[in-house]
């Protein structure tokens, strides 16, 4: 467990509480090119001095932190599986996160498997036979180990980057 | 060389069996890649035809891009239905074109049947609800009205006083044994019984004493006769036994005792005890053919049994005077 002094630990206030004053002109949104550009050179510096292992690592805890934030924000009412499902697909869709679709909702094994369609991350990328999404798997994470308060893994078995043209990914129970 | 090449390509594409890799082409790294391209192609498009959604697909490309998205398509469509199976009809496809319209229709028209279905069915438990308890308080009516009417014709039937049959409708009973008697052919008789001196009691302790002797009377008469015959009230003092079915000599001892038992069981009042006895006139009938149908038989039988009485207080009251109903004989019991 890290010790050392925090400055940035993460809570909703921290990125600003009334973003409507604070950019009046330009509002809410900016280009998705710009969320990736933060991102990816935040991956090049990692990678440069971490390894594409522990850059990939940091950015699925990133990832898992996120989607723990995400689900207090916007999915704290479901009270299921099935309007759990209903609260992402709706709340990816408005955020422009990416167009959510699942496959699978097998609540006995606790087996999830979903799609995002024009996901933020990937979606247009260069076929590079990899699988990119690992900011997406932790986000996913932290959803349902939210919902749950169990442990899940979250793994992405198709990506944009491997030649298909939506990210799938599978949650499963340990 | 090229022809070669080429032949293969369209057999690839186009031929059911797939063909043998050239063997002059053998060395060209290029076409093995697009011969395993092109099978793996055959191959995951013959799974999806035939059924099987979670064939994976391992190739790249635009075209396995393209049936990748048509598989994740599928496969979510396939777990939509799941859930309206399940009871969500909240589920709408926004993707796949005509189908989308298609989908979303048929589940938005079987959201409106099943809640229509629903409507109905509250309707119908609602309207079940109300009729069970219509059913339940009619039923509750009927059975206030029943126990009046089983009120009413007890009071139409029996003396109010006594509680034993009032003079019509023992009449009425007597009659029928009288026929059934002669039907199966077995004797009857029919007692009057007189409580001697029953105006004194009257006169002496009140009318109301007067009314507690005569249910006390009833009383004694009833336990007397505990083999089934038929009690009524005659008249003010006066009560009518018919009892079918046995011959004189038991018929007499039976009455005798019920005599004995009024004489000895006098009625305690909170004044004193009320000594009493009763005179007994008893008429034996000995059923006839074609004798015992009509009104003036039965008629004729009390008179028989008046005489019978009549005869019993000649002769000193509290005894039983026995007269056969067609001899007319006098024969005095109790007096010694």
């Amino acid at each position: 467990m890290n010790t050392l002094p925090r400055k940035y630990a993460f809570n909703w206030d921290v990125i600003g509480t009334d973003v409507q004053e604070a950019r009046p002109a330009l509002g809410l949104y900016t280009s998705f090119e710009v969320y990736r550009l933060l991102q990816f050179t935040l991956r090049d510096v990692l990678e440069s001095r971490y390894g594409t292992k522990a850059a990939d690592e940091i950015f699925r805890e990133a990832g898992t932190l996120a989607g723990k934030a995400f689900f207090e924000r916007y999915c704290a009412d479901a009270t299921d599986i099935p309007s759990l499902v209903k609260t992402i697909q709706q709340e990816f869709r408005t955020l422009g996160i990416g167009i959510v679709r699942f496959e699978k909702t097998d609540t006995k094994t606790m087996t999830f498997q979903l799609t995002v369609d024009e996901d933020l991350d990937c979606s247009g990328l260069p076929d590079t036979s990899d699988h990119i999404c690992v900011y997406d798997e932790g986000f996913i994470k932290g959803i349902f180990d939210s919902f749950t308060g169990k442990d899940f893994t979250v793994q992405e078995v198709d990506c944009w980057c491997s030649g298909a043209r939506t990210c799938r990914f599978k949650a499963t129970l340990p | 060389m090229q022809d070669s090449i080429l032949e293969h390509i369209e057999k690839l594409l186009h031929s059911p069996a797939l063909p043998e890799f050239p063997a002059e082409a053998d060395k060209e790294d290029k076409l093995h890649a697009i011969h395993n391209y092109l099978v793996t192609l055959r191959t995951t498009l013959n799974a999806f035809a035939t059924g099987d959604l979670q064939f994976p697909v391992d190739i790249h490309g635009v075209i396995a891009g393209r049936l990748k998205a048509l598989q994740a398509n599928l496969m979510h469509l396939t777990w939509q239905i799941q859930q309206v199976a399940a009871g969500d009809f909240t589920q709408r496809v926004d993707f796949m074109g005509e189908y989308a319209a298609a989908f979303n229709s048929m589940v938005t028209q079987l959201d409106n049947a099943l809640t229509s279905l629903r409507q109905k069915e509250e309707e119908l438990t609602k309207l079940t609800e109300a009729l069970r308890v219509e059913i339940a308080e009619k039923e509750e009516a009927l059975a206030v009205l029943r126990k009046k009417e089983a009120q009413f014709k007890h009071l139409a039937e029996h003396d109010a006083l006594t509680g034993v049959l009032n003079r019509r409708s023992f009449y009425e009973l007597a009659c029928a044994e009288f026929k059934r008697a002669e039907e199966k052919g077995y004797p009857c008789s029919l007692a009057i019984i007189d409580i001697d001196f029953f105006k004194q009691i009257n006169d002496t302790c009140g009318h109301l004493q007067g009314d507690d002797v005569l249910r006390h009377i009833t009383k004694t008469i009833k336990s007397s006769l505990r083999h089934g015959g038929i009690i009524g009230r005659y008249g003010g003092d006066e009560f009518v036994v018919l009892l079918p079915g046995l011959d004189l000599k038991t018929t007499k001892k039976i009455v005798d005792r019920l005599r004995k038992q009024v004489a000895q069981a006098p009625f305690k009042t909170s004044t004193g005890t009320i000594h009493m006895t009763v005179s007994i006139g008893l008429a034996h009938v000995m059923p006839q053919q074609g004798l015992c149908q009509d009104t003036i038989f039965f008629k004729s039988v009390i008179k028989t049994a008046d005489n019978a009485l009549y005869a019993a207080k000649e002769a000193g009251r509290n005894c039983l005077v026995t007269l056969s109903h067609c001899a007319q004989q006098d024969n005095v019991t109790g007096k010694e």
